[in-house]
């Protein structure tokens, strides 16, 4: 799994590409955990190259989504999510957890 | 039973850490694609294995950098079974509640989730448990077991 970080005036853009699992997991909730810890709360996942998320990743998903509305003063949205993907986060329910945008320019613009 | 064990092909074991994630992964992916199953199936199984064998690391093992992971791949023209065995602690699915999808985002937990999946993306799960002494008798090697089946084609 590689993740890059963009910094948008209102809000951060993560890509992910490749298999988020119990081994890469750790790695992108650190990444995301930056940003909340110096109060960023708008954040954008680009989950668009992504292989598969695993359990471990929904578990990253849903403690920064918390962190974010525990606060009031943002949220995590996802873009680019891939069928099978979102067919497995359907299956978890956590579809009304989360927006979901087509592309990134529509993302930005949500913030 | 043994005679189903012995249809297993390609035993490899690995060391019980999330590192071999990807590594078990190739090996399944090729088996897999070699079983000419389409990408939809492929992510499902691999999406399964990686389930299971983060069950493995974190519960029958707890994180014991010394345990493994022995896996085994058995193919025919409709179907691929992964096995998994591990000497870890023995593992009853059955206390695994199923995870409550329909709660809110401060009530949720992840807790059964990948139990969930296998059950949802597999078209058959075994769990089993072979001790010393059976393992004697039988031939067949101690440990926890899991087996997981994909038919092709039944769009599940």
């Amino acid at each position: 799994m590689e993740i890059s970080h963009l910094d948008y005036k209102h809000c951060e853009v993560f890509t992910v590409v490749g298999r988020v699992d119990s081994f890469s997991a750790p790695r992108l909730a650190q990444a995301l955990a930056d940003s909340t810890s110096q109060n960023r709360f708008n954040l954008i996942l680009d989950l668009g190259k992504v292989d598969y998320v695993s359990s471990a990743g929904l578990r990253v998903l849903i403690d920064v989504q918390k962190t974010c509305k525990y606060t009031g003063r943002g949220e995590i949205v996802l873009v680019g999510v891939p069928k099978r993907i979102f067919e497995t986060l359907e299956l978890a329910g956590f579809v009304s957890l989360f927006k979901f945008f087509d592309d990134l320019t529509t993302a930005v613009a949500h913030f | 039973m043994k005679k189903d064990f012995e249809k297993f092909q390609s035993f490899k074991k690995f060391p019980a850490i999330y590192k071999s994630l990807d590594e078990i992964s190739l090996v399944v992916r090729s088996a897999c694609l070699a079983s000419e199953f389409d990408e939809e199936a492929i992510y499902l199984i691999l999406l399964s294995v990686s389930e299971a064998c983060s069950n493995i690391i974190e519960h029958a093992y707890r994180f014991l950098p010394e345990g493994y992971i022995e896996l085994g791949i058995a193919l025919d023209q409709n179907s691929i079974t992964i096995l998994l065995r591990d000497g870890g602690k023995a593992f009853d699915p059955l206390t695994i509640p199923p995870p409550n999808i329909h709660t809110n985002i401060d009530e949720r937990a992840i807790g059964g989730l990948g139990l969930y999946f296998i059950r949802n993306f597999m078209d058959e799960v075994l769990f089993f448990s072979v001790s010393e002494s059976e393992s004697m008798e039988t031939g067949i090697p101690a440990g926890n077991f899991i087996l997981m089946t994909k038919r092709k084609g039944n769009g599940k």
